[in-house]
């Protein structure tokens, strides 16, 4: 138990620490450093997941949000290209300071929850006596459960995905310019080579 | 496993069409001509989805209430229903637009199967009995019906008007959800029935929670249906969507969030645990209504663009039916405290639907290259040159302002008489703004008429578009306007049956005699 205990605290102030050093005056005016400083916080929560022992979680929290996520927060950041003196101080409105009064009364009543659910706990071996969060039981109940849902969650990836290609792609095949054969194609000298692969790779990648 | 297959049909059909055109139109010529095939295939299979809401309708005896998967959708005659009548927008919706998109120059396979996809995704919504799927076929829909309204690439306000709708849909969603984590937090399930256990009886200091998480929800519906507040986006999306689309968000979208709006409302929600948290959840949609048709109505007044003016006529709709949404009557097998919706808002909604679908189909026929003529002035003189449509856009105005002899007028008679019964006239005040607001509605949409059959044609002959299938659109819509107009009798019953079937059969058991089975651990975790 004492190993767990330290282990809980390290990554928990890890955690804490790694999210309140991108308020700091210095790396809070680089977006950059912040978003890496975010990683670095995910990586300590994940740890905290596999010390809960949900595993698929914790494994989850690296390859989608400190992977996935975290690419696209670091690309958008350097297709930004902001430089330090478009960066302005930050300017403090009433609607800010409206939301940061709601943020701050669900806070409030999230550490009064945690302060009741805490005071009625027993220690628990999670390991011993509960096999949720393992990958094995995420598992079962994905396609036992909630088979539905999770079948409808993949027909809306398809939609997103389909969607994206509809309104991204260059050159869709249009009908009032008929894609040529390749006979015409070849006598045109391929300036409808575009429309031609477009009609080929429909819904396919970029 | 097979008998939920069944049961799943209509919703299995429009997602094996929807996978169906995505596929197999790569390998098709991008011809005119394969379009149109596109357009017809989806109003067969959407066709086919209706049939199959019939059948189960007809022969489900004892099977009409069932739930399929694990609580997760359900075939309860108010499901079917609206299934129903989601397909039937499709239907109608494919038709009017192989045509139209060739004239604008955007004519992609992908687009029918989006719509196929949108349809799924409303019909998902409509069938669910958890919000987990509740959830995600709001997402589908919502996702292909932003692609689809941005569909026209090439234009400036279809793009503009897609990404607007995208990003406010977005933050309706985000609300949805955090409103359906507290209320997963408080009951410890997803689905209806659980939701609606532990409602029953609430626990102490549940109350704000409770609140927080229905006024999230409702918000997010309230931006789905386009009512005040939530109404902004309304009429850029609208305009700048491809006219059959608009057609298709006033008649499908609003359908299907109506549809999941009195699932929540009465399935998940209502009972005795509302009434015991206080939370004046029936004034507080009257209110809401009432602001809505009269926000809705002024703004439509101004409008010089029919489209546009379309747009606020569908947010003042939206406003007739939230205050239809508390007419309600005690459950048949439950007994007083649980309520169940009358018929009042599906049978509006059919009505509301058609004339909007006519509307849009008829405004597809002007406008050619690339060019929307929806302008009033622009609408002169076709009721001359291109009568059938003309009449068609004739016949979708009276019937949405709620002249006699269509169906708009049975439907805003039902919900009037149903409102007005509930609890021996509470809600007079707003049936009778209600009425007034019909009264200024018949303003807009009748000068519509006056531009369209009495307004001396200027010097420059107008082309209309005029296809086959755009044609059997806009007859069909006209004609379910007329003949259920004119024999109201049946549809009525069938949209009562819909909305007192809003709990499933299992449902309604697991509440009659299965309350206390799940709180005592929940409650001891708590403390």
């Amino acid at each position: 138990m004492p190993t767990e205990l330290l282990l809980f605290y390290a990554l928990g102030a890890g955690a804490v620490l790694s999210t309140a050093a991108m308020l700091l005056p210095t790396t809070g005016r680089s977006p950059i450093h912040a978003a890496l400083l975010l990683i670095v916080s995910f990586f300590f929560l994940a740890g905290l997941y596999a010390l809960l022992s949900a595993h698929l979680l914790s494994i989850l929290q690296i390859i989608v949000y400190a992977g996935a996520i975290m690419v696209l927060f670091t690309f958008v950041i350097m297709l930004l290209n902001l430089s330090p003196d478009e960066i302005r101080e930050p300017k403090i409105s009433y609607a800010k300071m409206l939301g940061g009064g709601v943020a701050l009364f669900v806070f409030g009543k999230l550490l009064n929850g945690i302060g009741l659910a805490a005071s009625a706990a027993k220690a628990v071996d999670l390991t011993q006596h509960d096999t949720f969060g393992t990958v094995k039981e995420v598992g079962h109940m994905m396609y036992s459960t909630f088979m539905v849902p999770f079948e409808l969650v993949s027909v809306l990836l398809l939609v997103a995905a389909v969607g994206a290609v509809v309104l991204a792609k260059k050159n869709l095949a249009y009908v009032d310019r008929p894609v040529p054969s390749p006979a015409e194609e070849f006598k045109t000298e391929g300036h409808a080579a575009g429309d031609g692969e477009a009609a080929a790779g429909h819904g396919g990648h970029h | 496993m097979l008998h939920d297959l069944a049961l799943t049909s209509p919703l299995l059909i429009l997602l094996f069409a929807a996978l169906f055109t995505l596929v197999v139109d790569p390998f098709l010529p991008s011809t005119t001509e394969a379009r149109s095939f596109w357009g017809r295939f989806g109003a067969g299979t959407s066709a086919m989805a209706i049939l199959a809401c019939a059948m189960l309708w007809k022969h489900g005896g004892n099977e009409m209430h069932t739930v399929a998967f694990g609580y997760h959708l359900s075939a309860s005659p108010m499901s079917l229903f609206f299934t129903a009548l989601v397909a039937m927008s499709a239907m109608l919706t494919h038709l009017s637009s192989p045509k139209y998109l060739v004239e604008q120059g955007s004519s992609y396979g992908e687009y029918y199967a989006l719509l196929h996809f949108a349809t799924f995704g409303m019909a998902v919504m409509v069938s669910s009995e958890s919000l987990l799927s509740l959830f995600i076929g709001l997402e589908i829909m919502s996702m292909s019906i932003y692609v689809l309204v941005a569909f026209k690439r090439t234009s400036a306000a279809s793009v503009e008007a897609g990404m607007k709708y995208f990003i406010m849909g977005s933050v309706a969603s985000a609300f949805l959800l955090y409103g359906m984590a507290f209320l997963f937090g408080m009951s410890g399930g997803t689905s209806f029935i659980e939701i609606q256990r532990a409602l029953a009886m609430p626990k102490p200091g549940q109350g704000g929670w409770l609140h927080l998480a229905v006024l999230m929800t409702m918000a997010a519906f309230l931006f789905k249906v386009a009512a005040v507040p939530f109404h902004m986006w309304t009429p850029d999306a609208y305009e700048g969507a491809p006219t059959p689309i608009t057609g298709f968000m006033s008649s499908g979208v609003k359908v299907a969030a109506f549809g999941a709006f009195l699932k929540i409302l009465y399935a998940a929600l209502a009972g005795v645990g509302m009434s015991e948290l206080h939370l004046p959840m029936a004034t507080m949609l009257a209110t809401f209504g009432v602001v809505t048709m009269t926000v809705g109505n002024l703004l439509a007044l101004t409008q010089k663009s029919v489209k546009r003016m379309l747009a606020y006529s569908a947010i003042a709709h939206a406003g007739y039916l939230l205050l239809g949404c508390v007419a309600s009557v005690p459950d048949g097998t439950l007994g007083a405290p649980y309520a169940v919706p009358t018929g009042a808002v599906p049978f509006y909604l059919v009505g509301y639907a058609v004339a909007s679908l006519a509307a849009f189909a008829a405004l597809s026929t002007v406008g050619s290259g690339g060019e929307e003529l929806t302008g009033e002035a622009q609408l002169v003189g076709m009721g001359r040159r291109y009568p059938f449509a003309g009449a068609v856009l004739g016949l979708a105005m009276i019937s949405l302002a709620g002249v006699p002899p269509t169906l708009g007028f049975f439907g805003k008679l039902q919900l009037l008489r149903d409102v007005l019964a509930v609890e021996n006239g509470k809600y007079l005040p707003h049936v009778i703004i209600l009425v007034l607001n019909s009264l200024v509605s018949a303003y807009y949409y009748l000068r519509v008429t006056v531009f369209v059959y009495m307004r001396p044609e200027g010097r420059t002959e107008r082309e209309y578009v005029r296809e086959p299938s755009l044609t059997w659109a806009m007859g069909i819509a006209m004609a379910a306007l007329l003949i259920i107009g004119m024999l109201p009798y049946r549809a009525m019953t069938m949209a009562q049956t819909a909305g007192a079937g809003v709990r499933t059969a299992v449902a309604s058991r697991h509440v009659a005699h299965e309350l206390p089975a799940k709180a005592e651990p929940a409650a001891a975790a708590q403390k």
